[in-house]
């Protein structure tokens, strides 16, 4: 039975300029003239390897670390330092989220919900929503330190989620997920993409890349090295770019 | 929960060294830096415990608004200061007919804990921030001296928080953005052969263990220091004090109970018998230097006879001895998992814990010999302990 998302609605088209983008930590550079356009409704796909770039390009994207170089320009209009607009536009599931162990699932939920200032009634229908959609409703009332990891995982999502962004950024989003979990995890991410969100994702796992993908980014060396369309079989194509 | 216990410890061993000098009106201007100086460390302790740079980054992400963290990081220093200067003002108004005066002191305390962190802001401000943070510094410092301006000294509060707020809210933005920063690899140290004791000395040195023995340290030797007459057993015992409380900050909670280790002993099979051994030996040989260090000093500044000071050093070790095995076997028995993903250790071990240093401390002043024949009885069930190798990793295994 197909379970109702949280309450979403059809967002306008939009897109994310990013131009010459660049970032250093003092002398090091973790990321070197990037270019690319993204745009609204489409699932994203960053591979990599590890300390690739990947996480500090979704920290870019996120407005929590600024560029040394180039710009991102979002929904056209809108300058990076819009911390309001950032709040609003922007959910971002880091690749090991933060808990009050003390909190249960739907108190942790409501709490961001609440920093986030949305509105009580709204709030409570997305949770409710929410836990359904991943089935966590008998985990509702349970601390946060009692849950397991991909329980821990899911809540994460949801709250990166409450609030409606139009831009989804997922760090490792399926680590801790079992295989039933990951199927119904990129089914809420393709109905999400369906009302308009953007979702930009990065990934170890091919399998995941190649069924949920419409675009593929492959960060190596620190540079955007290859853009395309999903055509399949990425593990071929992340080797042979990678190696 | 130690770090609450140590807490309290220290607050009245600095209460200890405070109570005399207020009875002492007669030196104003003393009080009222000490009152201040007193408030800087309880409230450099307190912004240094609450720090937790991955709820900051969560708070970040979550809101995008620096003001939330800004008020959260004032809030969770401002609850502590004031209900700390509530229980010291309700203290220090028995030992004195002048609650005016009382109550100047107070707002010091309060001030300085205040300002303690808020110096510590300016490492994080642009030159112009910096200068307006200087400029609050002063405020605060200055108005300190002006002794009996109680009235002056409130509208000064008044000003400081408007400082504190804005240079708060601009650290808070800089930081945001070193949070998230990659941490460069450094070059080798002379640790990096040896990476067990490099992570037992990080671990040890952790500015939340560091911070409230440093205070204590400071704040006791200044109290000694301001009251010389205090007999030198107090000094002595307060030394003893302060190695069991070493101990309790390092030793109860570091002995090899935290998840990397346990996963060191499961996934490597390195002999969980050396590591014990090892981390015991740190944390003995730490807790030692310390408390040979200060009883040195005072027993130097007394002028204690060479035999006096041979027998009282035997005392210090056999002390530490005794303490730091109980607390091993403390450690080895009674942690939890906790929801921190570190073994801490459980309420009872806090109980018998708490129960065995009274025992240690009451057979100490029955006769040293008896301290004697405890550490030798202790240093054999060590032994056996440790050398049983399945009875180590049993415990570890739970």
């Amino acid at each position: 039975m197909k379970k109702q998302l949280g309450v979403y609605s059809m967002f306008d088209s939009f897109n994310i300029q990013i131009n010459n983008l660049s970032h250093s930590y003092e002398e090091k550079v973790a990321l070197d003239n990037i270019n690319w356009t993204l745009s609204s409704g489409k699932i994203y796909v960053l591979l990599g390897p590890n300390g690739a770039g990947k996480t500090t390009f979704l920290n870019l994207l996120a407005g929590s670390i600024k560029p040394t170089l180039g710009t991102i320009t979002l929904f056209n209009s809108f300058g990076k330092e819009d911390k309001e607009f950032l709040n609003k536009n922007i959910g971002y599931l880091t690749e090991y989220p933060y808990f009050y162990p003390f909190l249960t699932t739907i108190e942790m939920i409501r709490l961001v919900g609440q920093l986030r200032g949305l509105e009580q009634g709204f709030l409570e229908n997305q949770i409710e929503k929410w836990l359904d959609t991943f089935n966590l409703m008998e985990y509702r009332n349970q601390p946060m330190d009692s849950l397991s990891q991909g329980t821990k995982k899911r809540v994460a999502f949801i709250i990166s989620v409450i609030h409606q962004p139009k831009i989804i950024l997922l760090d490792e989003p399926t680590n801790g997920l079992d295989p039933k979990q990951i199927v119904l995890f990129r089914n809420v991410l393709r109905e999400l993409a369906n009302t308009g969100c953007l979702i930009l994702l990065s990934t170890h796992i091919m399998g995941l890349g190649e069924k949920l993908a419409d675009e593929v980014g492959i960060i190596y060396n620190n540079s955007l090295e290859y853009i395309g369309d999903n055509m399949g079989n990425l593990e071929n194509l992340y080797l042979s770019i990678t190696t | 929960m130690a770090i609450v216990v140590l807490f309290i410890l220290g607050l009245a061993y600095s209460l200890r060294s405070f109570y005399p000098i207020i009875l002492q009106f007669n030196q104003p201007l003393i009080i009222s830096s000490t009152s201040l100086l007193i408030g800087i460390i309880i409230g450099v302790f307190i912004s240094f415990s609450q720090y937790d740079s991955e709820e900051v980054s969560f708070l970040y992400l979550t809101t995008y608004k620096v003001s939330i963290i800004t008020w959260y990081y004032i809030l969770k220093l401002a609850m502590p200061i004031i209900l700390i200067s509530i229980i010291l003002f309700g203290s220090l108004i028995f030992y004195s007919n002048y609650p005016g005066r009382i109550f100047e002191y107070q707002t010091e305390v309060i001030l300085g804990g205040f300002l303690g962190p808020y110096i510590f802001l300016t490492f994080h401000l642009d030159k112009k921030w910096k200068l307006i943070h200087l400029a609050g510094t002063l405020l605060i410092v200055i108005t300190s001296l002006l002794e009996g301006h109680l009235g002056i000294k409130i509208i000064a509060s008044f000003l400081f928080s408007f400082f504190f707020y804005w240079c708060s809210k601009k650290s808070w933005e800089k930081r945001l953005y070193e949070i998230n920063k990659f941490k460069r690899k450094k070059r080798g140290t002379i640790l990096s052969g040896n990476p067990i004791i490099k992570k037992e000395l990080i671990l040890l040195f952790n500015p939340q263990r560091i911070v409230p023995l440093t205070i204590l340290l400071v704040v006791g030797q200044i109290g000694f220091l301001l009251e010389s007459k205090l007999p030198f057993n107090v000094i002595l015992l307060v030394t003893l004090i302060l190695v069991t409380l070493m101990h309790d900050a390092w030793t109860l909670n570091i002995i090899g109970l935290e998840e990397s280790t346990i996963y060191l002993y499961k996934y490597t099979g390195v002999s969980s018998k050396k590591l014990i051994v090892k981390k015991w030996f740190i944390c003995f040989s730490l807790v030692f230097l310390f408390g040979l260090s200060i009883y040195l000093f005072w027993s130097i500044y007394y002028n204690l006879s060479v035999v006096d000071i041979t027998n009282d050093i035997f005392q210090l070790v056999m002390f530490n001895f005794v303490i730091s095995i109980i607390y091993i076997f403390i450690g080895l028995k009674f942690s939890d998992f906790n929801s921190r993903t570190y073994y801490r250790i459980n309420m009872v071990g806090v109980i018998i814990s708490g129960i065995s240093m009274l025992s240690v401390f009451g057979s100490l002043l029955i006769s040293g010999k008896l301290l004697l024949i405890e550490a030798i009885i202790l240093g054999i069930i060590f032994v056996r302990v440790v050398y049983h190798e399945k009875t180590v990793r049993s415990v570890l295994y739970v």
